[in-house]
């Protein structure tokens, strides 16, 4: 059953009342308070052909491709409670608007944690979470999003509900939906909850932190990527001339104590300077690490590139040689086992020209196995921020097309409409 | 087209030694590890690689002719059961570790490569591939793949698809794509992750770039023994919610210890009624720690004896006595069915409860060896396929049990998957919608549905033909 748009604007009306915003200057937005309103949002616009939105604290809006159209905002942050929660199981299930700091700071009432240190949890909504499935500085130790969810709700641009996973903690009845609606950046559904599995927090915690000269370096990256060390964290920040290497332990005091000392011990080799961190000191330094995780806060254009872990010197070196190119500058902040380095750009350049520092640094990952999107750009820079190669951009057209046929949910975002006969 | 002239034409591709198509040559691969079901395949091809398989699936393509994948036949579920007349593509001769990287720690392997054969690979570098499936002797990685297998050590470790970064596909129209690669994020949807579990109905995974994980220096093995199934399944909650994170955590029944204990005569104490495996590993600074707080946990649970693994030679003893388990109940009846359920973890005193009475209502015996810390249950039904009122019973009494573990809020499977097994049961745990996104999922890699027709997701066809079957099946007995 279709319906005109008026039509459509009518029946949200009535369905929102006051949970409806619509400026006379445009960019309406629904504020619904239950996975209920969702679906029956989404059902509306979907027959009265309204495009869709969905947004949780918007810190990562910016992810993918801007949209082609977009009549409705759909604001998730009214869907904020704690469904259901067994400390005694590890697993928590909550609604998608509530915050990732709000999550753990229910799950520390029992020494728990959902350990995924993504930049800002403040203003990371859950849903947001899994829908952009933003990488965790900490990944070394606790992986990625996608080892965590354990199951997840849905609405579909229908207005229907589709449930994937569950709420145990191994699972594989069906095909995998945690998968697919993960990092599908509110693409394919709304998603209105939830379920992770949690494990216990660590009783202790240090951080250990070297200073060494980016020509003395591939040798200290190689022995941590080929360490006997457990660390959760193994990040290095790069600037022109110097990598800081950050290793971080948490763990029993013991475990956490030998591992320091033993860190500190084989770093000393290098030459380097060492410092060791712990209490409050690293509490701050991990968090701005994490924060770190989004880019620097005053760069206009952000790659996070991905490739080999030992190719990170070598990305780094050509991300230094496309800032030198343009006469602008950039840091870098890297993960030592997942060979993930966000390069931030930073100067005065027109946007076009941003373009081209985005087009340079994917003409030099060539034939080192790395991608590079872009996070963060000028808005005019024209060039596609999520590279999908043909195949892989083919099968995702036609499973958007399959599961959103009349192009409801973020049009545009991953250029995938029209190619799913390619 | 006719049998004969498929056989000459996929001759004419691989060779005559790679084509199997005489009844005796088939009877191998009318079933996997299910064996409730068979069907025989119209032919069976051994490609040698990637573009062989590719030759094959296009030849199938053009001509409308079903195939299935089929690794070492290990599966627990019938998901590589032949389709009617259809082509089997085993690629148990793909073999190869295309490239071990020890410093990126990954490896490119060949689908057919055995799971252990792997790890033996990687360990002389202190490097091993963490899914350990109990089958991890014969299965392969390409099988690993398609069910997204797990095994003891998952519970620290995590299954297959936490541990596969790329996937080499030859599509159901014979297209060879890659999905993911050797780095650690493919752009855009998760397609790879979507391709694991997938069980052989999207395409051929005939390589696969997988991560391998440090082999932890330090291991802690011990034996808890209990006098009641309740208190064993009492300690396994206490010791998750404990904060102790064991790298595995299993549980054997008084039945299953008493056939192990026949086969390996490790000394487990046959008159207990259940004894919990539990392993912790890690750095040596603050392990023994870790075990003598698991110990005593144990103990204030009720354990009336816990004993440590002296050294590695015990240790390997036991894990090969409960790796090889559920062979072991060959012992007690001549066939047996293995059941997969998955309970939240702190179900586990009333799901054991429940089995024992399902066990009662139906007259079965039913034995239980299980990876208790993920709340994984193996409950293997004893039969004897002879007697058809009993296989009948074996059927429902399995039914009875995942209806149980879906009413606490689990799942029909935990690592055996969905295959021909459990069609019936999809419906009960999947809503129509539910339903309708896996097939828009299929329908995208599958669009002709010939691959691997008739698993995972039930149709009307595929629940007809699965009690056909079953009918045919019981009628042979």
């Amino acid at each position: 059953m279709t319906q005109t748009v008026t039509e459509g604007w009518t029946k949200l009306s009535e369905l929102l009342g006051a949970r409806l915003e619509r400026p006379e200057t445009g960019g309406a937005i629904a504020h619904p308070t239950g996975a209920d309103m969702v679906r029956e949002v989404l059902a509306i616009a979907s027959r009265s052909g309204l495009t869709v939105e969905i947004v949780g604290l918007g810190l990562r809006q910016g992810w993918g491709e801007p949209l082609a159209r977009r009549d409705l905002v759909l604001d998730m942050r009214g869907l904020d409670r704690m469904l259901e929660y067994a400390p005694e199981d590890m697993v928590v299930m909550a609604e998608a608007g509530m915050t990732l700091l709000e999550l753990n700071a229910l799950l520390a009432t029992h020494e728990q944690v959902l350990p995924l240190e993504v930049a800002r949890p403040e203003a990371t909504t859950l849903g947001g979470l899994v829908a952009a499935a933003p990488l965790s500085m900490s990944r070394s130790g606790y992986g990625e999003v996608r080892d965590w969810l354990l199951g997840l709700e849905v609405a579909t641009p229908e207005g229907e509900t589709v449930k994937g996973g569950g709420k145990v903690v191994k699972n594989v009845a069906g095909y995998d939906l945690c998968k697919l609606y993960g990092g599908s950046l509110g693409t394919l559904g709304a998603i209105t909850s939830v379920t992770f599995k949690v494990r216990p927090r660590w009783a202790d915690s240090r951080l250990v932190k070297a200073a060494i000269g980016l020509r003395a370096a591939d040798p200290v990256l190689e022995a941590i990527q080929t360490t006997s060390l457990f660390p959760a964290i193994a990040a290095i920040e790069l600037d022109s001339e110097r990598m800081t290497l950050w290793l971080g332990f948490d763990g029993s005091e013991e475990t956490v104590s030998w591992q320091e000392q033993e860190a500190t011990r084989q770093l000393r080799e290098t030459g380097g300077q060492i410092e060791a961190l712990s209490g409050p000191e690293a509490s701050l330094a991990r968090e701005r690490l994490r924060d770190l995780t989004q880019g620097s806060p005053e760069a206009a254009l952000v790659a996070r590139v991905s490739g080999l872990p030992s190719n990170l010197l070598e990305v780094w070196t050509r991300a230094l040689d496309v800032s030198k190119n343009h006469g602008i500058t950039v840091d870098g902040l890297g993960l030592v086992h997942h060979g993930t380095l966000w390069c931030s750009f930073k100067g005065e350049l027109r946007e076009q020209e941003w373009g081209s520092v985005a087009a340079m640094i994917r003409s030099e990952l060539h034939g080192l196995e790395a991608t590079a999107t872009l996070e963060r750009r000028p808005a005019a820079s024209n060039i596609e921020a999520v590279p999908l190669d043909p195949v892989a951009r083919k099968l995702m057209a036609r499973i958007k097309s399959g599961l959103d046929p009349r192009g409801v949910l973020a049009p545009g975002r991953l250029r995938l409409e029209g190619n799913s006969h390619g | 087209m006719t049998r004969d002239r498929l056989v000459r034409d996929l001759q004419g591709m691989l060779g005559p030694e790679a084509v199997l198509h005489r009844p005796e040559e088939l009877l191998t691969y009318d079933c996997d590890a299910f064996t409730l079901e068979r069907a025989t395949p119209m032919v069976v091809v051994l490609p040698r690689d990637t573009q062989q398989v590719a030759r094959v699936v296009r030849h199938c393509h053009e001509h409308q002719i079903p195939f299935v994948p089929r690794g070492a036949g290990t599966g627990l579920s019938g998901g590589c059961l032949s389709p009617e007349g259809g082509v089997m593509i085993a690629l148990t001769r793909m073999t190869k570790v295309c490239e071990l990287d020890v410093r990126n720690r990954r490896a490119v392997v060949e689908a057919g490569l055995i799971n252990l054969r792997l790890t033996q690979t990687a360990t002389p570098h202190g490097l091993c591939f963490a899914p350990d499936p109990s089958s991890q002797m014969a299965c392969t990685i390409g099988g690993n793949v398609a069910e997204n297998s797990g095994g003891p050590h998952t519970l620290k470790y995590g299954v297959t698809t936490n541990h596969v970064l790329g996937i080499e596909m030859v599509m159901p129209d014979g297209e060879v794509v890659w999905l993911g690669g050797r780095t650690d994020d493919a752009p855009g949807y998760d397609l790879r992750g979507l391709v694991v579990g997938s069980e052989g109905t999207f395409g051929i995974v005939t390589r696969a770039v997988v991560k391998l994980v440090p082999v932890a220096p330090g291991v802690r093995t011990m034996l808890a023994v209990f006098d009641s199934v309740d208190e064993a399944s009492e300690a396994v909650s206490a010791l998750i919610a404990g904060g102790v994170l064991p790298a595995a955590l299993e549980m054997m029944d008084r039945m299953m210890i008493g056939a192990v204990e026949a086969s390996f005569k490790f000394g487990f104490p046959t008159d207990a009624e259940a004894v919990l495996i539990v392993e912790l590993d890690g750095l040596e600074a603050g392990l023994q720690q870790a075990a003598n707080q698991a110990v005593a946990m144990l103990q204030a649970q009720g354990a009336r004896e816990v004993r440590l693994a002296r050294d590695d030679a015990e240790r390997a003893h036991l894990w090969n006595a409960r790796k090889k388990a559920v062979g072991c109940v060959g012992r007690l009846a001549p066939n047996k069915v293995t059941q997969d359920g998955v309970i939240p973890r702190s179900k586990l005193p009333s799901i054991l409860r429940e089995i024992a009475a399902i066990a009662g209502r139906y007259d079965l015996r039913i034995a239980n060896v299980f990876h208790a810390g993920d709340g994984n249950l193996h409950p293997i039904v004893l039969y004897d396929e002879r007697d058809p009122d009993e296989v009948r019973r074996v059927v429902e009494a399995g039914q009875a049990i995942l209806r149980a573990c879906l009413a606490v809020g689990g799942s029909i499977t935990g690592e055996h998957g969905i295959g021909v097994e459990k069609l019936d049961m999809m419906g009960e745990m999947f809503s129509p919608s539910d339903l309708s996104t896996m097939a828009v999922l299929r329908d995208a890699f599958n669009p002709t549905g010939l691959c691997n027709p008739g698993k995972l997701l039930p149709t009307a066809k595929s629940c007809v033909e699965t009690n056909a079957r079953r009918r045919t099946a019981g009628a042979e007995r």
